[in-house]
């Protein structure tokens, strides 16, 4: 697939940087080997060097279906608190990839690159226990954020990048800044979505390790009165069976 | 085999006749009849009784211009849900009758299934990720692991309730649909700008349209422009649908897109989802409008596919289920 590269791309590919240090001066390339690693809904993902750093480059592509106005205003404001929030979580011990550029005209946002394998690709590879044990950090970072009022917006398993024992959260695309219980449940309730629609063999052992971990970070009142809001949130979809209405009529 | 199907979950009484037995021409009868309330919108009893008035002799169409003699038949299937309560008694009831007069066995379908099934067969896709818009209905649902999965829905109303209720406070219909296209997708034909700080709701795969629905109306009323109402309601409508439908696909890493029920029938929807396809190579399977509504054919079509894979139900336990979810339907024929 061509992909018509934005123009800061296009610049810093041409781009040298200087470093002076006490053994000499070496001159670097400060954008150099871009390659397409994957498409997301929304954004192109490149792996590249970045000034020699191992760096993943995400660019917001502009939506040719979407109204000029309406697609610039969301990618702009995304990228923005999308940085914005990558580096609060950094500084509060979650480990996420750390942004090392950014760019709103365009759109673009280059940090470095976790090289691991996505969490739903490693679901019904891996044992039970190793299973356990990264979705327990995963329920734990999700309520070391929520803790700081970070709600990240997309919390499914593709957004997991799992290396070896380490795991990380990436793409704060859809995060926003939140104290209501409510936004955080929502996290939850989309994290446990995509194990049901994606692992559903796994939705019971995922579920409990999720919890673990969450309870972990935010003691076991405050994640107790986020789940029952994530149940509440369920009910509140439409077609659900369990839901009681005042006048159910029966045949 | 030949399988009878009733449809009335909401506003359209429908029969179908299907049969395995001729590819090209599967339907033998498709009848229906639909219920136009005179202002407003669709009120379970009147709906209800209107369709209890009407079924009996749609059903006597269907026999009659397919020339199939009822007993014939090999089994009545039925639209148990989700819909509303009162419409679906009455076709549940006309098929629990039929299958007890004709001894023919009685098998349940979920209507939401059979949307998907009839789009499948009708579109020729093999493992869509399906776009389900409709006045009750906003899912974008993927077949996984014997489910069709909800992968992301509305958290508060429908799409189609959306455009409609707009179009209605404003004065712009009821009708909502003039000449294949929704009056608000006209009105905003005129539109000029987006108008700024209207919520754009999606949370992670859901979506929610109340709060686009209220700031549209207190645009309204502080005297703005109705066309650009219009444009900025229908762009963020739409593509919030879109943004979720391109996450599911890049989620499933499937390679096709189907567009059901009533709203699909947006040519401007169906372009953006067009333009969206190409960005992710996949191809696009629009349901023909006819089929894309409630019709009693996709009741028959999928009633066929459950019973040759062994589904009935007994009279007893053919009750209504209103809010019959689509996840909640084992699919033993994929």
């Amino acid at each position: 697939m061509e992909i018509e590269l934005p123009e800061i791309v296009r610049e810093m590919l041409g781009e040298e940087y200087v470093v002076v240090s006490r053994s000499g001066i070496s001159i670097g390339k400060m954008l150099d080997s871009v390659e397409l690693l994957s498409m997301g809904a929304e954004a192109y993902i490149f792996k590249a060097k970045f000034m020699g750093v191992d760096a993943i480059v995400k660019w917001r592509f502009p939506k040719p279906y979407m109204p000029k106005e309406l697609d610039n205003q969301l990618r702009r404001y995304r990228t923005e608190l999308e940085a914005k929030i990558i580096w609060k979580a950094l500084s509060i011990g979650v480990k996420v990839p750390i942004p090392l550029f950014t760019d709103l005209e365009d759109c673009l946002i280059i940090m470095t690159y976790v090289n691991g394998e996505n969490l739903r690709d490693v679901v019904g590879v891996i044992d039970n226990e190793k299973l356990c044990n990264l979705t327990r950090t995963v329920g734990f970072y999700t309520g070391v954020l929520h803790k700081n009022n970070i709600v990240h917006g997309d919390l499914t398993t593709s957004n997991v990048i799992v290396d070896r024992d380490d795991v990380y959260i990436i793409d704060f695309g859809l995060s926003t800044i939140s104290k209501r219980v409510e936004d955080k449940a929502i996290d939850i309730h989309i994290f446990f979505r995509s194990v049901e629609s994606a692992h559903s063999r796994f939705e019971e052992l995922m579920k409990r390790c999720f919890v673990d971990g969450y309870k972990d970070a935010v003691g076991e009142d405050a994640a107790n009165r986020v789940l029952k809001t994530v149940r509440n949130i369920r009910l509140r979809g439409r077609y659900i069976a369990e839901r009681k209405l005042r006048s159910e009529w029966i045949l | 085999m030949i399988v009878v199907g009733i449809e009335s979950s909401a506003h359209t009484f429908g029969v179908g006749i299907v049969t395995d037995g001729d590819e090209a021409n599967f339907i033998l009868a498709d009848e229906r009849v639909q219920y136009i309330p005179k202002h407003g919108g669709i009120h379970p009893r009147e709906s209800s009784r209107f369709l209890a008035e009407k079924g009996p002799q749609i059903l006597r169409n269907a026999f009659a211009k397919s020339s199939i003699d009822p007993r014939r038949i090999d089994a009545v299937a039925v639209a148990l849900g989700p819909g509303l309560g009162p419409c679906l008694r009455v076709g549940a009831t006309v098929a629990r009758t039929l299958s007890a007069y004709l001894n023919k066995p009685l098998v349940p379908v979920n209507h939401a299934v059979a949307h998907v099934e009839i789009g499948s067969k009708l579109t020729g896709l093999k493992d869509p990720v399906t776009v389900y818009l409709s006045g009750g209905n906003t899912a974008v649902i993927a077949y996984i692991d014997r489910r069709y999965r909800v992968f992301g829905e509305t958290l508060d109303i429908a799409l189609g309730n959306l455009l409609d209720t707009f179009a209605r406070e404003v004065g712009l219909g009821p009708p909502y649909v003039v000449g294949g296209m929704h009056v608000v997708d006209r009105c905003a034909e005129g539109g000029k700008r987006i108008l700024p700080d209207f919520p754009y709701v999606v949370k992670g795969q859901d979506m929610a349209f109340s709060g686009l629905l209220t700031a549209s109306l207190r645009a309204y009323r502080k005297g703005v422009d109705l066309n650009d109402i219009c444009l900025t309601l229908r762009e963020i409508a739409y593509n919030s649908v879109l943004e979720v439908s391109a996450r599911c696909l890049m989620h499933t890493k499937k390679r096709e897109i189907m567009l059901v029920g009533g709203v699909a029938a947006s040519p401007i929807l169906r372009e953006k989802f067009a333009e969206m396809a190409k960005i992710y190579g996949a191809s696009v399977g629009v349901v023909p409008p006819q089929y894309a509504v409630d019709n009693g054919v996709m009741i028959a079509w999928t009633g066929l596919l459950s019973y040759k894979a062994g589904v009935v139900t007994d009279l007893r336990s053919a009750i209504v289920r209103q809010r019959w979810r689509i996840d909640e339907v084992e699919i033993p024929w994929r």
